[in-house]
């Protein structure tokens, strides 16, 4: 794979929404969404069953991700990547130990999270399941690097930064349920992105060049021990188009120009980005 | 030449597109001080992917991916030394889904270019790397190939989606028979791959295959800790030949089933060294890993000694097996007793026409499966330069079919362990129906007294290796069961159950983890 086009394409593939944007009306009904609720519901049963092992979580969140994404890659006029997809992302992180020192210490900050796949519908016993598995799996990661944190502070010198390791905070509720753009026709899009990239045809002296277009939509979930409940939908769309051409002493020069909208996706028009070419 | 062929690049507007492009760079590519290539390739690999995954009846995956790489190798020097090396092994990139000439022609062509220079810096950096070696290479850099035009249908993907998540949710539903279950997961992936190949050597070769697989996997632990797991898998040419979802939830079932035996089996003792019968699905693990494996003619890194990379490497003409047992790679194959192969096709991914080959002739190993990459003593290729999409050819399996020359039905292999048993004054056999990896997943003890099965867990076999597969594989079955895999490219083995005269079973010493710290969840319906 060219290394520039592969770089650019595996960003673009796991392109995530940067920050979240306010959609709509607020609620507060957290128990009225069922993933909401249900994650609730086994964050407090594995906070007082774990509160009873030795040593014992003092923070537990789970977050989920609901995402519907949509790339497209086009070439010399030509689509060369087209996918989209749904995915429900879970990431279950643990604090064992206290404020001041637990298992994240250190170089031990990857026994805070495990991650995996939550069904994509809502069933609440398979979702239910899936944290269980996800939250035993962490346990088990989290207790056995904070014994080691431990060990390695009795052992060690001193350490010069004394700030704790986490900050305790007061609950947060922040329900968003408002609709997220609808899914985006795959074949429209197929054919913008290709009738962008076409533009560069007329121009012999670019030997490489390619468009992108991905968009993403998504919904934020958080439950925590603290008592936080938070769900947020936000979207993104992003375009890229970089093109490639060589002096005559064959130094290799690149243009890139990204444009990126959160709202206002029916911009990205083929007939709009025309007066680009010329300035590339 | 197929005569069904003769007109390829003239039909097929991606093979039209790719013999142009090839013959324009073929003519045209040359630098200042380096020397034109002598062999080109283009090779185009359409993939139409469908996964679906589901755990505990919900769907989590669900996604169909198409896409089309391009893989191009220019090759700079000679047939004798030349720059396949390193960088010098190809470009990849990716490929336009639509059948548009002009865009096709322009990737190639710069991808072309790439490689090109690619392969200039690649011969030189091998020449100079051999020329730390005071002897001469005893075989050339690449063999000559005939020129073949081949044009088989386009393959496509044919199946219900709706129907196949329904299975996968169905079946994985079925965790809520048992509450010790921890994981129950059902994976498939469908799979159709078109390959484009023309290469400077007049080869024009359209060919496909499609891979429909289905894997269930299931965890549970016994009360000890012991992690315990099944994960039966189905690899089939079309969706026709997967399970139903009757056969499907049945199968479920009984893994569910077996599992309970398992957690409730009793450990195996901590030695035991005697004689021990292998099923034909077991006996197919060994065939694939411990021969499939070992008779690749892979070439060392430059300037290594050995013939090949495996553990045969230097067992050319030499017994690696008991003289009653050959072994057969038949690609031309496509079926066996009405089940079909998938191992099965008809050109290499290097443009060599396969046919079948003996490759070990009563426990003699009389050859190696060779890609176009020489080795000592074996200068051609028979046809097993296999590649997946995108990805450099090396020598591997089609369909490989273990054969014996006497066979004993599987009661009377097993008639065979007890007498073998007896002879030895063990109470007992073991019969190890499954593998994971070369250990088994579940192995029985067979009785003596009375010939009855008893199921036991955490067993590992102590030195299951080639010496013993020569040594002590005294009998086989006339039970053959064919084994479709999907690994990097599509395989089939083929292999009767086998009976070892000795093989040492111990008990594992991997530590338990602990059982989960609190209960599952509990459910909101039956």
């Amino acid at each position: 794979m060219r290394r520039s086009l592969a770089c650019v394409l595996a960003c673009l593939i796991a392109v995530s929404v940067a920050s979240a944007v306010p959609f709509g009306t607020f609620s507060s009904k957290a128990q009225e969404d069922a993933l909401l609720s249900t994650m609730q519901r086994e964050l407090k049963r594995a906070t007082t069953s774990l509160a009873q092992t030795d040593p014992s979580p003092y923070y537990l969140s789970y977050a989920v991700t609901d995402s519907s994404g949509t790339a497209v890659i086009a070439s010399n006029g030509s689509v060369v990547y087209s996918t989209g997809a749904n995915r429900r992302e879970a990431d279950v992180m643990m604090r064992v130990g206290s404020v001041a020192l637990d298992n994240t210490h250190n170089q031990s900050r990857g026994s805070g999270i495990t991650s995996g796949l939550l069904p994509l519908n809502n069933d609440t016993d398979a979702i239910a399941r899936v944290l269980w598995q996800l939250t035993d799996r962490e346990y088990e990661q989290a207790s056995a690097a904070f014994l080691k944190v431990k060990t390695n502070n009795a052992v060690q010198s001193e350490e010069e930064d004394k700030s704790p390791d986490f900050s305790k905070e007061t609950s947060q509720e922040h329900v968003d349920t408002s609709h997220l753009p609808a899914a985006f026709n795959q074949k429209t899009w197929e054919d913008r992105t290709r009738a962008i990239s076409a533009g560069f045809l007329k121009y012999p002296d670019v030997y490489e060049s390619f468009v992108s277009f991905t968009v993403e939509a998504e919904r934020s979930y958080l439950a925590t021990s603290e008592g936080s409940a938070l769900i947020r939908p936000s979207a993104v769309a992003r375009l890229v188009i970089q093109a490639q051409t060589r002096a005559d002493d064959g130094t290799e020069l690149m243009r890139v120009e990204s444009f990126h909208t959160r709202k206002k996706v029916e911009w990205i028009q083929p007939q709009r980005l025309a007066p680009r070419w010329t300035q590339f | 030449m197929d005569s069904a062929a003769t007109t390829g690049a003239s039909v097929d507007p991606i093979l039209k597109a790719m013999r142009e492009e090839l013959d324009r760079s073929k003519s045209k590519l040359k630098m200042d001080n380096v020397s034109a290539p002598y062999y080109i390739e283009y090779r185009l690999s359409d993939v139409d992917e469908y996964d679906a995954e589901a755990a505990f009846g919900a769907l989590r995956q669900d996604q169909r991916v198409h896409g089309r790489n391009l893989r191009i190798v220019v090759r700079v020097g000679d047939y004798k030394q030349d720059s396949y090396y390193g960088p010098g092994t190809g470009i990849v990139t990716f490929a336009p889904l639509d059948n548009d000439p002009t865009a096709l022609r322009r990737e190639l062509w710069i991808a072309t270019d790439r490689a090109y220079k690619a392969a200039s810096e690649a011969l030189a950096s091998k020449k100079a790397l051999l020329s730390q070696y005071t002897t001469d290479q005893p075989f050339v850099d690449f063999s000559r190939a005939s020129s073949i035009e081949s044009l088989s249908p386009v393959v496509k993907l044919d199946f219900k989606a709706e129907a196949w998540k329904e299975n996968l949710e169905k079946a994985t539903d079925l965790y809520r028979s048992d509450p010790k279950i921890q994981a129950l997961d059902a994976y498939l992936r469908f799979r159709a791959v078109n390959e484009y190949f023309e290469n400077t050597e007049g080869a024009s070769v359209r060919q496909g295959y499609s891979v429909y697989s289905l894997n269930l996997s299931a965890e549970t632990q016994a009360e000890d800790g012991m992690q315990l797991g099944r994960s039966p898998f189905y690899v089939a040419r079309s969706p026709d030949e997967l399970p139903s979802q009757q056969k499907l939830l049945a199968d479920t079932a009984k893994m569910i089933r077996t599992l309970k035996e398992l957690r409730e089996a009793p450990m195996v003792e901590e030695d035991y060294r005697g004689p021990i019968l292998f099923s034909n699905d077991a006996a197919s693990d060994v065939l694939d890993g411990m021969i499939g494996e070992n008779i690749l003619g892979i070439r060392p890194k430059p300037g290594g000694s050995a013939r090949t990379v495996g553990e045969f490497s230097s067992n050319y003409k030499s017994r690696v097996l008991p003289a009653f047992l050959s072994v057969v790679d038949d690609p031309t194959m496509k079926l066996f007793q009405g089940k079909t192969l998938i191992g099965s096709y008809e050109i290499d991914e290097e443009g060599v026409r396969v046919a079948p080959l003996i490759v070990i002739k009563d426990g003699l190993l009389v050859t190696y499966l060779l890609g176009r990459e020489p080795i000592r003593d074996l200068a051609d290729s028979n046809g097993r330069g296999r590649a997946t999409p995108g990805q450099p050819p090396s020598a591997n399996i089609g369909n490989l079919i273990l054969q014996a020359k006497e066979t004993s039905s599987p009661e009377e292999l097993k008639k065979k362990l007890i007498e073998m048993c007896k002879q030895e004054n063990k109470p007992y056999g073991y019969y190890a129906e499954t593998l994971v990896g070369f250990n088994p997943r579940l192995l029985y003890r067979v009785y003596v007294s009375d010939g009855h099965e008893e199921l036991v867990r955490g067993a590992i076999f102590n030195e299951l290796d080639t010496r013993t597969l020569r040594n002590n594989l005294v009998a086989a079955g006339d039970d053959p069961l064919v084994s479709n895999r999907e690994g990097a490219v599509p395989t089939t083995v083929i292999s009767p159950s086998i009976l070892f005269d000795e093989l040492e079973v111990k008990r594992t010493d991997k530590k338990n983890p602990k059982l989960p710290e609190y209960s599952a969840p509990g459910l909101t319906s039956p």
